[in-house]
């Protein structure tokens, strides 16, 4: 829409545009899109064993779908990534509402306090997670003993790691998404909100009729690049419950790495990668989606 | 035109210097690596393998190493990768559990050329032979361990426990309730801890059954798996009765081997279902010199279970172009005075039977005592996969098993089946 | 006079509450990290857990300076800029095309770039198709293969943060600069880039943490030991003899100080950089 409004200039000399997102292009292409590429040609041939190189099709990803466990594992990833996506945009939505009151030169601490732990590595934020929260051998559970609270040991039911690695996604995420929704929540003019005030409306009606409505796109599209980021982390589920008890935390990201470095199975890891990269693509469809509806 | 002249020189001047080291390196030839060592580190075993380099590279002035880092759990797989790509470093470490995968692979080069028959004879032992084929010799090894049972001997005397007496597996039983401390859900220190996990863990009491005593071999000679049997449920039974009875942990149902030894350094358990070649980490994490290795016990008189052991097979890439540098540093890594290295710099176990007899001194000091145990284990009840048999994944499918009876209250046989045939669905059998 | 102090009370507890909430549900962990990094190594793993060691020991950090952890760190500072600065220069000459150019493919184009963000974080999965990829192109193993990689990976994003705010600005500021005479990218680098700070700021953090923190291809791209970067470094303390925790704490530690550096310094920005259409005034 918006580059209808400068019609003359933008016909003129069209050929730049290329020239300028050239570099761009190149770049992806060669090092972000070749690799994905160059896997789903390789995942076409048989890999190793006495016929390496012969063409084997998508016989192999039929075999990967078949696999006895992988409704577990779609079913697990499932309510990961969901439980995950919750967890994080509605509890960064609170801290962001919260933080968005507050004046600036506080806000910005907190702000930074609620960031370290997404911006930290993933392998080392794993680690010190499980130490710490799930851990007997961590502070967070010393402290409860020490509050005369009982012990708890989440890790030895399927329903109990579910909701330890749901929490480590949220803990590690939560930054990224109170920062994009501060923004989108400062995107919104004050004006809307003093008009409100003046027509009578409460706080509650204001934040429905003007925060939620202003605050949908952002909203869609920090649960779209969380729900892929969670898809495809594998240091969380590797260190935070390992995948199991009896697999109830393996996820997709965390079942090609087993295939591929615990059982040696290079292959079948290749192939249910480039599923999940099919998966990532309708993902990104919505997210494309999302986007564009923000901008409208 | 003046400044053209300056950039020449410069030029000139940086061709000159990135050449003359080229030139004097002329002569030499550089080997590249594999190893999750790193020689520049701290720890005991680097500083090893640092020395043994040294004293290679001052014996054989025209050879460089140059040791390339890698992460350990996806060495070998980039090591087939970049097999295939012909870009494979001169010498590779392979975990014996996996030589099979890469053997199969005909990544590997033969190198009983650098061997004497009288190295051979010292050396031997079940890994050199799985390693060889027909007069063939695949790699030797170095950083042996086996599978066993960890404790710190000070909990084990105030407990008035004897090590020495844990013979049969109800001994174990006992002794492991014995040993703990608190019960319920104010259990102070557990009697055994089991990492019982699904991923990155150590085979336990349930291999030790499938190995020992009576029956088909848990894997047959291509590696295929026979588990549900009377003494695959017997194992399973062991593992679960123990958990019921309080005197080993519930939550080492989600344990990785680092979280059992973690909770065994902050002296949460009293024995653990460990590695021997971890207990020099664990002295360390300690602060307690004398951890002790005692073998799996059995219900064979006289005899401890069989269990899995395992090194590190230090291999030639078949497409190395200094094949035969190659294989000189690879014999040289486990010549007599580099293997003595190892032991007393290293603390690693001895892979030549001389040298174990040259060092009975050494071994028998209270802090190594461990390795003189775990060194005699591997003697009399070391296992090792049949020759090229890929066995990768078992422990995970073991462990299932385990789960399954432990939390859902299933059949030993049933989930022993079930893993069976899991495993060997995915091994094509 | 009452109603308003209680309202100034209860704001107050509030925000303490709050600030505790952070302190011990975000942080908790992290401080306790660096608390283990500083203990003796017979203390790291204890039963109950100490809150506070006996003695302070700044053994692990001797440790890891010995083991090249510095020398990774310097490499990965390397990588880290080299990937800032050629993804904001590539992606605002980008971002600038995508909003303000008509030309054919653009969709594609845009596509491309948007499809790459979630591409990114998933390339972990396909690192050994990657290696060998890599490898016949000749690029593992050298010294420009982790900033090629790392500038891939984080391109997609600066694009994208750059085109939101360069869309908040009013286009009569190219009018201007046309009738001033002034070329395409003059106008890009010295009127509206300049407008557009906070954003340049937030997508330089956004590049800088993602360089900084990448692991697996770090891991298997490069071989030789003077190219490793800080997190494989990192990883290193958990071999498989096991975790050293004393070297691993220390060493993820000190790889937290630059992260935090950034954002002291760019922090400020990230918000308003995000704010699509802030600048637009």
């Amino acid at each position: 829409m918006t580059t209808g409004a400068y019609p003359a200039a933008n016909r003129r000399r069209t050929d730049y545009g290329m020239l300028y997102v050239a570099p761009t292009v190149l770049l992806l292409i060669l090092l972000l899109y070749g690799p994905a590429v160059s896997g789903f040609w390789q995942s076409l041939f048989r890999l190793d064993g006495a016929d390496a190189g012969a063409f084997v099709g998508l016989d192999v990803y039929g075999k990967v779908l078949a696999e006895p466990g992988f409704g577990k594992v779609v079913l697990s990833t499932t309510l990961f990534v969901v439980g995950s996506v919750i967890g994080t945009v509605g509890l960064g939505l609170a801290i962001a509402l919260y933080v968005n009151s507050l004046e600036e030169a506080t806000a910005r601490i907190l702000q930074i306090g609620v960031i370290i732990p997404w911006a930290i590595s993933s392998v080392v934020g794993a680690l010190l997670f499980r130490w710490f929260y799930m851990s007997d051998l961590g502070l967070f559970q010393g402290m409860l003993r020490g509050f005369g609270l009982p012990a708890f040991d989440p890790m030895s039911t399927q329903a109990g790691a579910m909701t330890a690695l749901i929490l480590s996604a949220v803990w590690k995420k939560l930054g990224f998404a109170v920062i994009l929704l501060l923004s989108g929540l400062k995107a919104i003019p004050h004006d809307y909100y003093e008009a409100a005030r003046i027509d009578g409306a409460g706080a509650f009606a204001r934040f429905r009729e003007i925060t939620v409505p202003m605050l949908t796109g952002p909203l869609l599209i920090s649960s779209v690049v969380l729900g892929i980021a969670d898809l495809n982390t594998v240091e969380l589920p590797l260190i935070v419950t390992g995948g199991g008890p009896l697999d109830s935390t393996t996820t997709v990201a965390l079942s090609i790495y087993q295939k591929a470095f615990s059982q040696y199975d290079l292959q079948r890891a290749i192939t249910l990668a480039i599923i999940t990269f099919l998966v990532n693509i309708v993902l990104v469809g919505l997210y494309v989606r999302s986007v564009r509806g923000q901008s409208e | 035109m003046n400044t053209g002249k300056g950039l020449c020189g410069l030029v000139a001047a940086a061709l000159l210097c990135a050449l003359a080291p080229a030139t004097l390196q002329a002569a030499q030839t550089t080997i590249r690596m594999w190893t999750f060592f790193n020689p520049e580190g701290t720890t005991v075993r680097e500083k090893a393998l640092a020395k043994v380099i040294a004293n290679f590279e001052a014996k054989n002035p025209d050879i460089r190493v140059r040791t390339e880092q890698q992460v350990w759990d996806q060495m070998t797989q980039k090591f087939l990768a970049a097999s295939r790509a012909g870009k494979a470093p001169d010498v590779i470490w392979v975990n014996s559990d996996l030589l099979g995968t890469v053997i199969q692979a005909n990544a590997l080069a033969d190198i009983s050329g650098a061997f004497t028959p009288e190295d051979m004879k010292d050396l031997d032992n079940e890994l050199v032979r799985s390693a060889s084929d027909g007069g063939k010799v695949y790699g030797v090894g170095q950083s042996y361990m086996i599978f066993g049972l960890i404790a710190r001997n000070k909990f084990l005397q105030e407990a008035g426990v004897d090590p020495e007496a844990i013979r049969t597996w109800d001994d174990l039983d006992a002794a492991a309730k014995k040993l703990t401390v608190g019960s319920g859900n104010d259990v102070r220190r557990w009697g055994l801890c089991q990492d019982l996990g699904m991923t990155k863990i150590d085979p336990g009491i349930l291999l030790a059954h499938l190995l020992t005593g009576e029956g088909a071999p848990a894997f047959d000679k291509t590696g295929r798996a026979h588990w549900s049997d009377a003494r695959g449920v017997a194992g399973i039974q062991r593992t679960a009765r123990l958990i019921e009875a309080g005197s080993s942990p519930r939550e080492g149902l989600n344990w990785t081997n680092d979280e059992m030894y973690d909770q065994f350094s902050a002296g949460r358990c009293a024995m653990i279902t460990g590695a021997s070649v971890r207990i020099s980490g664990l002295q360390q994490a300690t602060g307690d010199e004398d951890i002790i290795f005692i073998p799996y016990p059995s219900d064979t008189p006289g005899m401890p279970s069989r269990q899995a052991m395992s090194n590190w097979t230090t291999s030639v890439w078949e497409g190395s172009k200094n094949k035969d540098a190659a294989a000189k540093l690879v014999a040289s890594m486990v010549s007599p005075e580099a293997d003595e290295v190892w032991v007393t710099t290293g603390g690693t176990l001895p892979a030549r039977t001389s040298t174990a007899a040259g060092l009975t001194d050494f071994l028998g000091q209270k802090s190594h005592r461990f390795m003189a145990a775990a060194t005699e284990y591997i003697r009399t009840s070391g296992w090792v996969p049949p020759f090229g048999a890929d066995i990768s994944g078992y422990r995970d499918d073991m462990n299932r098993a385990i789960q399954q009876v432990v939390m859902n209250g299933a059949a030993p046989e049933k989930a022993l089946q079930e893993a069976e045939q899991a495993y060997n669905a995915r091994h094509g059998y | 006079m009452s109603a308003a102090m209680s309202r100034k009370l209860r704001s107050r507890l509030s925000l303490i509450a709050f600030s505790a909430f952070i302190l011990i549900f975000n942080l908790g962990p992290i401080l306790w990290g660096i608390l283990g990094s500083l203990r003796p190594r017979e203390e790291i793993m204890r039963f109950p857990p100490q809150p506070l060691p006996s003695s302070l020991s700044l053994e692990h950090y001797a440790a890891i300076a010995e083991s090249g952890f510095l020398g990774a760190a310097r490499n990965s500072l390397i990588y880290a800029a080299i990937t800032v600065v050629v993804a904001l220069v590539a992606g605002s000459i980008a971002a600038y095309a995508l909003d303000r150019l008509r030309f054919a493919g653009k969709a594609v184009v845009m596509f491309l770039v948007i499809a790459g963000i979630p591409l990114a974080s998933g390339a972990a999965a396909l690192i050994v198709p990657s290696y060998l990829y890599m490898t016949s192109l000749g690029l593992s193993d050298t010294p420009w293969v982790l900033p090629l990689v790392y500038i891939a990976y984080n391109l997609p994003t600066a694009v994208w943060v750059l085109k939101g705010a360069l869309g908040g600005l009013s286009r009569e500021l190219d009018e201007a600069a046309a009738i001033d005479g002034a070329g395409r990218l003059r106008t890009l680098f010295e009127i509206l880039l300049p407008l557009c700070k906070p954003a340049i700021g937030a997508a330089a953090l956004f590049c800088f943490v993602g360089a900084w923190n990448e692991f697996v291809a770090g891991s298997v791209l490069v071989d030789n030991p003077d190219l490793r970067p800080v997190q494989v470094s990192i990883y290193q303390n958990m071999g498989y003899f096991g975790r050293d925790w004393g070297p691993l704490l220390a060493a993820a530690t000190l790889a937290i100080l630059p992260i935090i550096a950034a954002f002291l310094v760019f922090g400020r920005l990230l918000i308003a950089g995000l704010t699509k259409g802030a600048v637009k005034g």
